[in-house]
C-alpha cells in the first residue's frame, strides 16, 4: 500500500474530518453527553449515525435538555451546547461570542454546531456519491478494457459523451423535480462522476490483461470472470481509487453549488453550501467566513491527500507538478 | 483525419441525443407534473380541466412519441411556449444568451492570455521565489469554491470598498448614456463575475502549462535548439510552447462543462440576467419547457465548443494531418 511521511499527515487530517463527521452529535448538541440523575444516562450518544439508533431512548428525543433535569446531580455538555436545529430567536444575528463561539444565524441556530454538523452531510454525500460512482465506473471500464472490440467501442464513445455532459445544469433540473433529501442527492450526484473513473479503470485493466500474471492465471485453467474479477481487478483498483479521492472532494462541491441553489440539502439539516446561501445578503461576515472557511478545508484536505496518493504512485509526476 | 473528424461527429451528436433524451425521460418520470397549474393539491380544478390541460399540452400520449415530436421541433429550433408568460422558449432563451456568452468568453480570454505566460514564467524561473509564490497562490485559488469567494468579494470589493457594483448587467439609467459609457459600464459590471467565473480554471491551467513546459524543456527538440546558441526565450516561446500548447486545446473542450456549470452559481449570486439565471426561475416555477429548452442550448453549446476544439487540435498537431496508418 501507499505510505510516506507525508501521506500519513494527510491521512491524519482526513481522520480527523470523518471524526467530525462521524462524532459531530458528540462536538455540538443541546443533550448532555452524560447526566448522572437517579442514573446514569448518554443522551448525545443516541443521535450518533447510525449506531445511535440501537442506543436512542424513546424518552430522550422528546426532552428540553436545558433547564435542569429532574434529580438531575452533574451534567457534562458537549463542546458546543446547541444542537444544530435549536431555533432560539433571542439570538438571531448573534455576533460570535462566549455563548455562540461562531455567532449564530437568522433563526438564532448556532452556526458552530450547524458547520460540525454539515461535516457530517458533506462527507455522507461524498463518500456514498463515490461509491455509487466507483461501481458504475469500474464494471464499465473493466468490461471495456477486458472485452475490447464492440463493448469497447461503444463504452468509450459512452465515456466521452458522458465527460462532455454538463452534469450541473442536468443535476439542477432532476433534482428540481424530485423530493428533496440526502441519500437521494448522493445516489444523483454518484451517477454523473464515473466518467473518469471508468476511463482509468478501462486503461488499468487493458495494461494488465497482457501481464504474465494473467498468462499465469488462463494457463491455470482460470475463466475469463474469474480472471478479471480476482486477478486483473484486485491488481488494477489502485490508481482507480487514487483518482476516485479526487471525484469525492468534486462531489462534495457539487453537493455545496446545489445546496447553494436551495436543490440540494433540505432544511433544517445543514450544509454548507445552504449556510453560505443563507449568508448573502445578510451583511453577517461569521455567516461568510466559517462555513465557506470548512468547505474549503474539507476539500483542500481529500484533494492534497490524492495528490499525495498520486506522486507516490508515480514518481515522475513530482518532479514535474509545482 | 476523416475518420478522427467522423468519430468526433458522431460523439457530438450522440451527446446531443444523450442529453436531451435523459433530461426529457427523467423530467417525465419524476413525481409531480411538470406544470405548476396542473398540481391537484395545490390548485383542485375538475378532472375535465386537467383533462384537457394535459391533451392541450400532449402530456397524455406516450412518452417515446412525446420525446419523438419535441426532438423534431427541437431540430427545427422550435421549444414551444413558456408556461410562465407564454412566450417562445426560443425567444426568451436568445434573450438571455448574449449575456451568458460575453460572461465565459470573457472567462476563456482571460484563463489562456493569463495561464499560458504565467505558466511560461514559473517554468522558465523553477525553483526560484517567483515560482514558489507562484505555485502555492495557485494552489490555493484552485481549491476555493467560486460561490465562496464571490460572497467574499461581493461582501469586500463591492459592499465594503465600493470599487466594484453590488450586482447586475448595467447601472440605473445607464441606457441613456453615450455607447462608449455604457460600454465601460458593462465591463465594470462584469468584472467580479468573470474574475470569479475563471480563476479555479485559470490556476489549473497555469500548473498544467508549467508541468507541460518542464516536460517539453527537457525534449531532445530543445536541446538540440540550445546547442545551436538560441536564447533562452526564443527557445521557450517558439520550442518549447510550440510543442506544449497542443493539448490546451483538448482541455479547453473539457473546459467548457465547468464554466457552464459555474455560470449558474456565479449569475445567480451576482444577479446576472443570462441563461444560468433563467434556468435557476424556470427551475422554481416548473416551467418545464423552458428548463428542456436550456438543457438542450446549454448542451448544444458545450458540444460545438468541444468539436472546435478538437478540430483545432487536428490542425494543429501535423502528425495527425497525415492519413492514417493502420497499426
Amino acid at each position: 500500500m501507499i505510505s510516506g511521511r507525508k501521506v500519513r499527515l494527510g491521512r491524519l487530517a482526513l481522520m480527523v474530518l470523518a471524526a467530525v463527521a462521524l462524532g459531530a452529535p458528540l462536538l455540538a448538541n443541546d443533550r448532555p453527553l452524560i447526566l448522572r440523575g437517579e442514573g446514569w444516562q448518554f443522551p448525545a450518544l443516541g443521535e450518533i449515525p447510525l449506531l445511535g439508533r440501537l442506543l436512542e431512548q424513546p424518552s430522550w428525543s422528546r426532552r428540553d435538555w436545558s433547564p435542569p433535569q429532574p434529580a438531575e446531580r452533574w451534567r457534562l455538555s458537549p463542546p458546543v451546547p446547541f444542537s444544530y436545529r435549536q431555533v432560539s430567536l433571542a439570538d438571531r444575528y448573534a455576533p460570535p461570542s462566549r455563548h455562540h463561539i461562531l455567532g449564530a444565524d437568522a433563526l438564532g441556530r448556532d452556526l458552530a454546531a450547524r458547520v460540525i454538523h454539515g461535516t457530517t452531510v458533506s462527507l455522507q454525500v461524498g463518500l456514498v456519491s463515490t461509491c455509487v460512482a466507483l461501481a458504475i465506473g469500474v464494471l464499465l471500464g473493466a468490461l471495456a478494457g477486458y472485452t475490447g472490440r464492440v463493448a469497447d467501442f461503444v463504452i468509450s464513445r459512452g465515456i466521452e459523451v458522458a465527460l462532455a455532459f454538463p452534469t450541473f445544469f442536468l443535476l439542477l433540473a432532476v433534482l428540481s423535480f424530485l423530493p428533496p433529501s440526502v441519500p437521494l442527492l448522493a445516489v444523483v450526484i454518484g451517477l454523473t462522476r464515473w466518467p473518469s473513473l471508468a476511463r482509468y479503470t478501462r486503461a488499468e485493466v487493458m495494461r494488465l490483461a497482457r501481464a504474465p500474471l494473467v498468462e499465469a492465471a488462463r494457463a491455470a485453467g482460470a475463466g475469463p470472470a474469474r480472471v478479471l474479477f480476482l486477478h486483473i481487478l484486485p491488481h488494477s483498483l489502485t490508481p482507480v481509487l487514487v483518482a476516485a479521492t479526487f471525484q469525492m472532494a468534486g462531489a462534495m462541491l457539487v453537493e455545496a453549488g446545489l445546496s447553494f441553489l436551495g436543490f440540494g440539502v433540505p432544511e433544517p439539516l445543514p450544509s454548507w453550501g445552504g449556510l453560505l446561501s443563507q449568508a448573502q445578503g445578510s451583511g453577517r461576515w461569521w455567516l461568510v467566513i466559517f462555513p465557506g472557511l470548512a468547505l474549503t478545508l474539507a476539500i483542500t484536505t481529500i484533494q492534497v491527500l490524492g495528490e499525495q496518493y498520486r506522486e507516490k504512485l508515480d514518481p515522475r509526476l513530482s518532479r514535474l507538478q509545482p | 483525419m476523416i475518420a478522427y473528424l467522423f468519430r468526433r461527429l458522431l460523439v457530438a451528436g450522440s451527446t446531443l441525443v444523450g442529453i436531451t433524451l435523459v433530461t426529457f425521460v427523467v423530467l417525465h418520470l419524476t413525481p409531480g407534473e411538470p406544470a405548476p397549474g396542473l398540481n391537484i393539491e395545490t390548485r383542485g380544478p375538475d378532472p375535465a380541466t386537467i383533462q384537457a390541460l394535459r391533451s392541450r399540452y400532449g402530456l397524455d400520449r406516450p412518452l417515446g412519441l412525446q420525446y419523438l415530436d419535441w426532438a423534431g421541433r427541437v431540430a427545427r429550433l422550435d421549444f414551444g411556449r413558456s408556461m410562465v408568460d407564454h412566450r417562445p422558449v426560443r425567444t426568451r432563451i436568445l434573450e438571455r444568451l448574449p449575456r451568458t456568452l460575453a460572461l465565459n468568453l470573457a472567462a476563456l480570454g482571460i484563463i489562456f492570455t493569463v495561464a499560458i505566460p504565467l505558466g511560461a514564467l514559473t517554468a522558465a524561473r523553477r525553483n526560484s521565489t517567483v515560482d514558489r509564490a507562484a505555485g502555492l497562490t495557485l494552489y490555493t485559488l484552485y481549491a476555493l469554491p467560486s460561490f465562496w469567494v464571490a460572497l467574499l468579494l461581493q461582501a469586500g470589493l463591492a459592499v465594503g470598498l465600493g470599487w466594484f457594483p453590488l450586482a447586475g448587467p448595467a447601472s440605473e439609467g445607464a441606457a441613456a448614456w453615450s455607447p462608449l459609457a455604457r460600454w465601460l459600464d458593462g465591463l465594470w459590471h462584469m468584472a467580479l463575475p468573470v474574475f470569479c467565473l475563471s480563476y479555479g480554471s485559470l490556476a489549473f491551467f497555469a500548473r498544467f502549462a508549467r508541468a507541460n513546459l518542464l516536460e517539453a524543456l527537457s525534449s531532445e527538440c530543445v536541446r538540440s535548439a540550445r546547442s545551436r546558441g538560441l536564447g533562452p526565450g526564443r527557445i521557450l516561446w517558439r520550442h518549447a510552447l510550440g510543442q506544449a500548447w497542443i493539448p490546451f486545446l483538448t482541455l479547453a473542450g473539457l473546459l467548457l462543462p465547468t464554466l457552464v456549470s459555474g455560470s449558474v452559481l456565479i449569475e445567480r449570486i451576482f444577479a446576472w440576467p443570462g441563461l444560468g439565471a433563467l434556468l435557476y426561475e424556470s427551475l422554481f416555477t416548473r416551467d418545464y419547457p423552458t428548463i428542456l429548452g436550456l438543457t438542450v442550448i446549454s448542451a448544444t453549446l458545450v458540444v460545438a465548443g468541444t468539436l472546435i476544439a478538437d478540430t483545432l487540435y487536428l490542425l494543429a498537431d501535423p502528425r495527425l494531418r497525415r492519413p492514417a496508418k493502420s497499426p
